[in-house]
Protein backbone atom coordinates (compact mmCIF):
# COMPACT_ATOMS: atom_id res chain seq x y z
CA UNK A 1 0.00 0.00 0.00
CA UNK A 2 1.59 3.12 -0.76
CA UNK A 3 2.09 6.00 1.63
CA UNK A 4 1.48 9.87 1.25
CA UNK A 5 3.69 12.47 2.32
CA UNK A 6 4.24 15.94 2.16
CA UNK A 7 6.42 18.16 -0.28
CA UNK A 8 8.63 20.95 0.93
CA UNK A 9 5.99 21.34 3.61
CA UNK A 10 8.50 24.12 4.70
CA UNK A 11 8.08 25.95 2.53
CA UNK A 12 4.59 26.82 2.54
CA UNK A 13 3.41 29.76 3.63
CA UNK A 14 0.15 29.78 5.59
CA UNK A 15 -1.73 31.95 7.21
CA UNK A 16 -4.69 31.22 9.08
CA UNK A 17 -8.06 33.39 8.84
CA UNK A 18 -10.14 32.34 11.64
CA UNK A 19 -10.41 28.15 11.03
CA UNK A 20 -9.84 28.92 6.97
CA UNK A 21 -6.49 29.09 5.77
CA UNK A 22 -4.52 30.48 3.00
CA UNK A 23 -1.16 28.73 1.75
CA UNK A 24 1.13 29.97 -0.53
CA UNK A 25 2.91 27.65 -2.43
CA UNK A 26 6.21 29.29 -3.59
CA UNK A 27 7.22 26.29 -5.77
CA UNK A 28 3.98 27.16 -7.98
CA UNK A 29 3.19 30.85 -7.43
CA UNK A 30 0.11 29.11 -6.24
CA UNK A 31 -2.46 30.30 -3.56
CA UNK A 32 -4.65 27.73 -2.17
CA UNK A 33 -7.54 28.05 0.27
CA UNK A 34 -7.77 25.17 2.64
CA UNK A 35 -10.38 24.67 5.64
CA UNK A 36 -9.31 23.15 8.58
CA UNK A 37 -9.69 19.56 7.38
CA UNK A 38 -7.90 20.19 4.32
CA UNK A 39 -4.76 21.89 6.01
CA UNK A 40 -4.98 18.61 8.59
CA UNK A 41 -4.40 16.69 5.86
CA UNK A 42 -0.93 18.54 4.90
CA UNK A 43 0.20 18.76 8.67
CA UNK A 44 -0.28 14.93 9.12
CA UNK A 45 1.73 14.08 6.37
CA UNK A 46 4.10 16.91 7.53
CA UNK A 47 4.70 14.51 10.66
CA UNK A 48 5.24 11.03 8.82
CA UNK A 49 4.30 9.40 5.65
CA UNK A 50 1.35 7.99 5.90
CA UNK A 51 -1.50 5.42 4.04
CA UNK A 52 -5.15 6.45 3.16
CA UNK A 53 -6.42 4.60 5.85
CA UNK A 54 -4.63 6.19 8.37
CA UNK A 55 -5.14 9.27 7.28
CA UNK A 56 -8.63 8.67 7.22
CA UNK A 57 -8.71 7.51 10.82
CA UNK A 58 -6.85 10.48 12.12
CA UNK A 59 -9.00 12.79 10.37
CA UNK A 60 -11.94 11.05 11.42
CA UNK A 61 -10.50 11.23 15.78
CA UNK A 62 -9.53 15.07 15.03
CA UNK A 63 -13.04 15.82 13.64
CA UNK A 64 -14.88 13.48 15.52
CA UNK A 65 -16.42 11.56 12.21
CA UNK A 66 -17.38 8.15 11.19
CA UNK A 67 -14.67 6.73 8.51
CA UNK A 68 -17.42 5.64 6.36
CA UNK A 69 -16.54 4.36 2.53
CA UNK A 70 -17.70 7.72 1.35
CA UNK A 71 -15.48 9.89 3.47
CA UNK A 72 -12.72 7.30 2.34
CA UNK A 73 -13.31 8.06 -0.80
CA UNK A 74 -13.33 12.14 -0.62
CA UNK A 75 -10.12 11.69 1.37
CA UNK A 76 -8.50 9.83 -1.54
CA UNK A 77 -9.68 12.26 -4.33
CA UNK A 78 -8.30 15.38 -1.98
CA UNK A 79 -4.91 13.36 -1.80
CA UNK A 80 -4.73 12.98 -5.55
CA UNK A 81 -5.71 17.17 -6.32
CA UNK A 82 -2.66 17.04 -3.48
CA UNK A 83 -0.18 14.98 -5.64
CA UNK A 84 -1.31 17.11 -9.03
CA UNK A 85 -1.11 20.63 -7.08
CA UNK A 86 2.92 19.56 -6.27
CA UNK A 87 1.75 19.58 -2.49
CA UNK A 88 2.20 15.87 -1.22
CA UNK A 89 3.71 12.67 -2.86
CA UNK A 90 3.57 9.18 -2.76
CA UNK A 91 5.89 6.22 -2.40
CA UNK A 92 5.00 2.37 -2.47
CA UNK A 93 7.84 1.60 -0.20
CA UNK A 94 7.70 1.66 3.69
CA UNK A 95 9.39 4.12 4.87
CA UNK A 96 12.45 3.82 7.00
CA UNK B 1 -36.51 52.41 31.08
CA UNK B 2 -39.61 53.14 28.44
CA UNK B 3 -41.43 50.88 26.24
CA UNK B 4 -40.75 53.08 23.67
CA UNK B 5 -37.31 53.12 24.08
CA UNK B 6 -37.46 49.25 24.69
CA UNK B 7 -38.74 48.80 21.26
CA UNK B 8 -36.35 51.41 19.72
CA UNK B 9 -32.94 49.49 18.45
CA UNK B 10 -29.83 51.52 18.76
CA UNK B 11 -27.92 52.08 16.12
CA UNK B 12 -25.40 49.56 17.20
CA UNK B 13 -27.87 46.55 16.87
CA UNK B 14 -28.84 47.97 13.72
CA UNK B 15 -24.91 48.36 12.81
CA UNK B 16 -24.86 44.68 14.04
CA UNK B 17 -28.14 43.44 12.79
CA UNK B 18 -26.36 44.37 9.43
CA UNK B 19 -23.39 42.90 9.60
CA UNK B 20 -25.12 39.58 10.84
CA UNK B 21 -27.24 39.83 7.66
CA UNK B 22 -24.79 40.34 5.39
CA UNK B 23 -24.36 37.48 2.99
CA UNK B 24 -21.04 35.60 3.29
CA UNK B 25 -19.24 35.54 0.39
CA UNK B 26 -19.66 32.20 -1.71
CA UNK B 27 -15.73 31.21 -1.01
CA UNK B 28 -16.46 31.69 2.95
CA UNK B 29 -19.48 29.67 3.24
CA UNK B 30 -18.27 26.82 1.33
CA UNK B 31 -15.15 26.80 3.26
CA UNK B 32 -16.58 27.29 6.62
CA UNK B 33 -19.41 25.24 6.08
CA UNK B 34 -17.80 21.48 4.53
CA UNK B 35 -15.78 20.65 7.67
CA UNK B 36 -17.06 17.16 7.21
CA UNK B 37 -14.66 17.19 3.99
CA UNK B 38 -11.64 18.56 3.08
CA UNK B 39 -11.58 21.80 0.77
CA UNK B 40 -9.54 22.89 -1.59
CA UNK B 41 -9.23 25.98 -4.17
CA UNK B 42 -6.84 26.98 -5.99
CA UNK B 43 -5.70 30.52 -7.05
CA UNK B 44 -3.51 30.61 -9.94
CA UNK B 45 -0.82 33.01 -9.84
CA UNK B 46 -1.53 35.87 -12.36
CA UNK B 47 2.25 36.60 -13.18
CA UNK B 48 2.69 33.11 -14.05
CA UNK B 49 -0.24 32.54 -16.26
CA UNK B 50 1.35 35.72 -17.84
CA UNK B 51 4.89 34.84 -18.22
CA UNK B 52 3.57 31.40 -20.24
CA UNK B 53 0.90 32.83 -22.68
CA UNK B 54 1.79 35.83 -24.93
CA UNK B 55 -1.73 36.70 -26.55
CA UNK B 56 -1.79 38.56 -29.89
CA UNK B 57 -4.30 39.02 -32.24
CA UNK B 58 -3.44 39.21 -35.60
CA UNK B 59 -3.09 42.69 -37.70
CA UNK B 60 -6.36 43.51 -38.93
CA UNK B 61 -4.19 44.84 -42.65
CA UNK B 62 -1.21 44.67 -43.30
CA UNK B 63 -0.71 48.31 -43.33
CA UNK B 64 -1.00 48.41 -39.29
CA UNK B 65 1.72 45.68 -39.19
CA UNK B 66 4.57 48.22 -41.08
CA UNK B 67 7.51 49.64 -39.41
CA UNK B 68 8.50 51.36 -42.25
CA UNK B 69 8.85 48.95 -45.17
CA UNK B 70 8.48 46.07 -43.43
CA UNK B 71 6.20 43.47 -41.77
CA UNK B 72 6.42 42.98 -38.49
CA UNK B 73 5.39 38.76 -38.69
CA UNK B 74 5.27 36.03 -35.81
CA UNK B 75 5.96 32.45 -36.47
CA UNK B 76 4.56 29.37 -34.49
CA UNK B 77 1.15 31.28 -33.46
CA UNK B 78 -1.31 28.64 -32.10
CA UNK B 79 -4.95 29.87 -32.52
CA UNK B 80 -6.95 30.25 -29.30
CA UNK B 81 -9.72 28.87 -28.38
CA UNK B 82 -10.69 32.74 -27.89
CA UNK B 83 -9.71 33.58 -31.69
CA UNK B 84 -6.40 35.37 -30.59
CA UNK B 85 -3.02 33.84 -31.40
CA UNK B 86 -0.70 32.24 -28.69
CA UNK B 87 2.85 33.23 -29.39
CA UNK B 88 4.27 31.12 -26.32
CA UNK B 89 6.80 31.98 -24.01
CA UNK B 90 9.09 33.20 -26.40
CA UNK B 91 8.06 34.86 -29.47
CA UNK B 92 9.86 34.34 -32.78
CA UNK B 93 9.58 37.79 -34.28
CA UNK B 94 11.29 38.88 -37.78
CA UNK B 95 10.78 41.77 -39.79
CA UNK B 96 10.05 40.39 -43.60
CA UNK B 97 9.19 42.23 -47.23
CA UNK B 98 6.69 41.14 -48.32
CA UNK B 99 3.53 39.85 -46.54
CA UNK B 100 3.78 36.74 -48.99
CA UNK B 101 6.84 35.62 -46.69
CA UNK B 102 4.97 35.56 -43.30
CA UNK B 103 1.51 34.56 -44.42
CA UNK B 104 2.32 32.52 -47.64
CA UNK B 105 0.03 32.37 -50.26
CA UNK B 106 -3.12 30.66 -50.61
CA UNK B 107 -1.45 27.71 -52.43
CA UNK B 108 1.75 27.65 -49.81
CA UNK B 109 0.78 29.15 -46.95
CA UNK B 110 3.16 29.90 -43.64
CA UNK B 111 2.54 29.36 -40.22
CA UNK B 112 3.07 32.78 -39.58
CA UNK B 113 0.16 35.71 -38.95
CA UNK B 114 1.08 39.88 -38.94
CA UNK B 115 0.93 41.81 -35.84
CA UNK B 116 0.50 45.56 -35.87
CA UNK B 117 2.79 47.60 -34.49
CA UNK B 118 0.63 47.88 -30.84
CA UNK B 119 1.01 44.54 -30.69
CA UNK B 120 4.69 44.72 -30.92
CA UNK B 121 5.17 46.87 -28.46
CA UNK B 122 2.93 45.12 -25.98
CA UNK B 123 5.08 42.65 -26.22
CA UNK B 124 8.10 44.00 -25.36
CA UNK B 125 9.88 43.04 -22.23
CA UNK B 126 8.09 39.49 -22.31
CA UNK B 127 10.42 37.19 -23.17
CA UNK B 128 11.83 38.37 -26.36
CA UNK B 129 14.15 40.90 -27.83
CA UNK B 130 13.13 44.17 -28.92
CA UNK B 131 15.93 44.10 -31.87
CA UNK B 132 14.31 42.48 -34.94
Amino acid sequence: MNHWYSVLFSSLRIENWDQEYTVFQPASGKTHFLNAMGLQILVLLDQAPLTLDTICMKLAESFSMQANTHFRQQIAVTLQRYEALGLIARTWKTPL
Amino acid sequence: MSDKKMQEPSDQSLANDQIHNTPQPIRRKLLKGTVAVPVIMTLHSGAALARTSNLVGAAVDSETAKIGDQYICAHNADLDPSGKYDLGDSPQLELVENVEECLGTLDEPRSGILISVSAYNSLQGRGFSTDL
